[in-house]
């Protein structure tokens, strides 16, 4: 037993693995992540500084709104601060956005899913009308009234943009659970007497994993979205932090007047990071779980299947489909 | 959950709020000063064209004329067309067409003309003697006489919304239709400059009266703003929650008939697209231009940009309530230690001009209070640092700035002095609230503002309204005097300012005031503002209005 574990562990990860690579997509996706994280972690060899002086948020007033050059690579904003070196430092605060929302938004709602799904009762009702309402309201809706409610600042974004993630979570682990918590391992655990809590956490949740990394991956880059909605309108972090969303915000105010570099570094930033994660969570669906593919969020391959599984059945009804 | 529901609810509801409350870059501290019939003011006779002059404005080339309606993108609609339940730029603007006032103030150099009321005498210092004129008729039909005069001013003098307006009258007595004595509360030199401001609108005394006794007072007043009668040179026609403001000629109007038979008010927040709209012929004229866009505008071959220095005046206040800043070392430090030339000129990239003192250069009685001396680096460290140094704060200390939601200059200014301070050691956190949080918490003595960005328009045009509310200590909070600035000196010049009747002996009062003030800054005086308006081409006939509020009624298209 305990030789034989994490054996078994690592095959699975390699066969993951093997099925991931195999997707040029998603590994251009996972090279934008590798590229975003080595810019967060080496931000201060790249663009050096302790931020005031020089640094990312030393201000040249007799320089700003300077088109790119060779000194400054993405140009200057309307206070003289480099683009360049801003976006590098910006990284920083996009990765720990994504990781700390994905964080508190999966602990939260694998909790509650898991609590919801294998007690039902009361429990599930409660829990799942409450997480049925935070579903009705609009994500980024909720995210503005938390954020404007507790102010601007970094763990008021990401409390605001955790709270809305929570419900999908929960709702995927809830259907896990459900259908996993009748199968016959988890009842010749229970019959040896091994208790709820081990039971949840030894035998239905390494099942369930798959759908919640997906959810995480997926959730990143709307976290890191969310996030930049919020600074771009006002009500996310404070100045002068290098958020993407706010330096466009910034930007936007002198794109008419022809200052392009303002918005498009900051923009083509949050589309590359939103971008390379969407498509190495999608590689990541298709290797964890290749059944899910028919149910997966890509639409054209749905729209496919959805088509395929049409004729199927209109050939012949005698089709059973469901097995 | 409910709670969620409402707090969704009440951001989007304060969003349009706060949309109505903020006016381009100046929320509602920018206030009316102009009456309608506003032409270039040669005579001092009726506004209605009885010289060269002024029946060529208006007119313009009949026939020629190939547009009726003009569209105006705002920054913000009105918050309430009753004149008395709101003093803010964006009701003025409107107000101004709605409603005329007894005394008229020029565009051109703010002189004090007849308007409704056709002549007047001082009895004394506190008496004014007025006659009004007897062809003047309501929108909804009704003759205009003293008894609406009486109505009209009475009621604004007892109004939280425009008391410094007209708070200082006490009574109208009526004589007869035509003939009215104004009593005030004690001899104030500016009255007719007050009487011209849109806040002193005449309206219709039976109708409201009427309105008031079926609906209840409340209901009433509501129902009011809401379908204003004036006797303005336009009527009410319509309005559209969030969107639009339409207004449509009055033909019975006492005064030059306009040209223009619509005149519709839009509203578009964002600076840039007001532009663009009027580029396309969308609309006639853009309301506060961005600074960056200026020489967009310029360079278009369908836009002319319409350029005015007004009398506002952007600054930087301190609550002297609070330590450290209820040391005055500390806060000329402060004063030192920023560069307000370059914040200006980053900013608002040449447009306005950097302050001079606490009143704009455009206002009467200005006397230039030029800064410390701050040397040719635009600021002066070193002075910054002995003062704080004497005031006990070598090693400097943790402030907040505050600015309002959406006004991005003010962000940007404040990330600014952020920059500037922190080379002092004094470590400044930004806050940003919406308008009317920010004007709650400055309105309290204890509140807890520390450094806060905001702008103030003296738009009578003479300094005991750029001064009296601001820095009198009997106006602390939400009068004015956000600061919470005390100085016995400061309230005994204010005081005799505003007493003093003879211009000559009230401008050496000023000027000493104004140095006082600068002496012991409650304020970094920041940016005297400009009018920034892009207008189609064919637009003729507008002077720009230093105090914000244009006579629309003059505009003509060929």
């Amino acid at each position: 037993m305990e030789n034989q574990k994490p054996k078994k562990k690592r095959s699975q990860f390699l066969e993951v693995w093997r099925r991931f690579k195999r997707n040029p997509i998603a590994l251009v996706g996972m090279g934008i992540i590798i590229l975003q994280i080595l810019l967060a972690v080496f931000a201060d060899v790249i663009a050096p500084g302790d931020g005031w002086s020089p640094g990312f948020n030393m201000q040249d007033w007799g320089n700003s709104r300077q088109f790119p050059s060779a000194e400054n690579w993405f140009g200057t904003d309307h206070l003289g601060r480099d683009v360049f070196n801003r976006i590098v430092h910006g990284s920083r605060i996009s990765l720990q956005v994504g990781a700390v929302v994905v964080s508190i938004s999966m602990i939260i709602g694998v909790t509650l899913g898991a609590v919801a799904g294998f007690f039902g009762g009361v429990a599930d009702n409660i829990i799942m009308r409450i997480i049925d309402i935070i579903l009705a309201v609009p994500n980024i809706l909720l995210a503005i009234a938390i954020s404007a409610a507790l102010g601007p600042s970094l763990v008021n974004v990401m409390i605001a943009v955790g709270v809305g993630a929570i419900p999908a979570y929960a709702r995927q682990v809830r259907a896990q659970v459900v259908s996993l918590r009748e199968q016959e391992f988890v009842e010749a655990a229970r019959s040896i007497g091994a208790s709820n809590f081990r039971l949840i956490r030894r035998h239905i949740m390494p099942n369930a994993m798959s759908p919640i990394i997906i959810e995480a991956t997926m959730g990143f880059a709307t976290a890191i979205a969310v996030a930049a909605a919020l600074s771009f309108i006002g009500l996310g972090l404070e100045p002068p932090t290098p958020e993407w969303g706010a330096m466009l915000s910034d930007g936007r105010r002198y794109m008419l007047a022809g200052y392009w570099h303002m918005t498009l570094f900051p923009g083509l930033a949050i589309a590359f990071v939103i971008f390379g994660i969407n498509m190495m969570g999608d590689g990541l669906r298709d290797a964890l779980d290749p059944k899910l593919r028919s149910g997966g969020m890509s639409k054209g391959r749905f729209e496919k299947l959805r088509r395929a599984q049409i004729a199927l059945t209109n050939k012949g009804a005698d089709t059973n489909v469901k097995k | 959950m409910l709670k969620r529901f409402l707090a969704v609810l009440a951001i989007l509801v304060m969003a349009t709020f706060v949309l109505a409350a903020c006016t381009g870059g100046n929320g509602n501290d920018e206030q009316a000063g102009t009456a309608p019939g506003d032409p270039p003011a040669t005579t001092p006779a009726d506004p209605p064209g009885q010289t060269g002059d002024i029946s060529a404005a208006p007119t313009g080339p009949a026939g020629d004329t190939t547009r009726t309606d003009f569209t105006i993108l705002v920054a913000a609609l009105p918050v309430s067309m009753d004149p008395i339940q709101s003093n803010d730029n964006a009701s003025s603007m409107v107000n101004n067409m709605l409603y005329s006032t007894l005394i008229y103030q020029s565009s051109v150099d703010l002189s004090v003309h007849p308007s409704l009321a056709e002549s007047w005498e001082f009895v004394d210092a506190q008496t004014l003697n007025m006659v009004l004129r007897r062809d003047v008729v309501f929108h909804n039909g009704d003759p205009m006489t003293a008894h609406d005069i009486k109505f009209s001013i009475e009621r604004g003098a007892v109004s939280d919304q425009v008391e410094i307006i007209l708070g200082m009258i006490d009574s109208v007595t009526v004589h007869n239709d035509y003939e009215f004595t104004i009593h005030l509360d004690f001899p104030f030199a500016p009255i007719l400059s007050h009487l011209a401001h849109p806040a002193a609108g005449i309206l219709p005394m039976n109708h409201l009266q009427g309105i008031l006794d079926s609906m209840g007072e409340e209901d009433g007043l509501a129902h009011f703003a809401d379908n204003p009668v004036g006797a303005g040179p336009f009527a009410f026609n319509s309005i559209v929650l969030g969107d639009a403001v339409t207004l449509v000629r009055n033909n019975n109007y006492w005064g030059h008939l306009p040209v223009i038979e619509t005149l519709i008010y839009r509203l578009v927040p964002d600076p840039s697209s007001r532009l663009m709209a009027v580029e396309t012929g969308e609309a006639q004229f853009a309301q506060a231009v961005a600074p960056a866009d200026i020489a967009v505008a310029e360079a278009s071959p369908n836009v002319t940009m319409m350029r005015r220095p007004n009398m506002t005046i952007h600054y930087i206040g301190f609550n002297n309530n609070r330590a450290p800043f209820d040391d005055y070392r500390v806060r000329q430090a402060i004063h030192y230690a920023l560069d307000t030339r370059g914040i200006v000129q980053n900013v608002f990239m040449g447009a306005g001009a950097p302050a001079q003192g606490p009143l704009s250069s455009q206002v009467w009685g200005f006397h230039p209070t030029p800064s410390f001396d701050l040397g040719s680096q635009g600021a002066n460290f070193e002075r910054a640092q002995e003062l704080l140094t004497e005031a006990g704060f070598p090693d400097g200390f943790d402030a907040a700035i505050w600015w309002n939601i959406p006004n991005t200059q003010r962000s940007t200014i404040a990330e600014m002095v952020q920059f500037q301070l922190g080379q002092i050691g004094i470590n400044v956190s930004i806050h940003s609230y919406e308008w009317p949080q920010i004007l709650d918490e400055t309105e309290r003595a204890d509140g807890e503002h520390e450094m806060f960005i905001m702008a103030w328009g003296t738009v009578t045009g003479d300094p005991d309204y750029g001064l009296f509310p601001l820095f009198h200590s009997s106006n602390h909070g939400g009068a004015g005097n956000r600061t919470f600035f005390s100085n016995d000196e400061i309230d005994r010049l204010l005081d005799a300012g505003r007493l003093e009747t003879d211009p000559a002996a009230r401008l050496p009062i000023y000027a000493e005031a104004m140095e006082v003030i600068r002496d012991q800054s409650p304020w970094v005086f920041l940016w005297e503002g400009e009018e920034l308006h892009a207008v189609s081409n064919d637009m003729n006939g507008l002077i720009l209005n230093p105090a914000g509020h244009h006579n629309f009624a003059t505009v003509w298209f060929e």
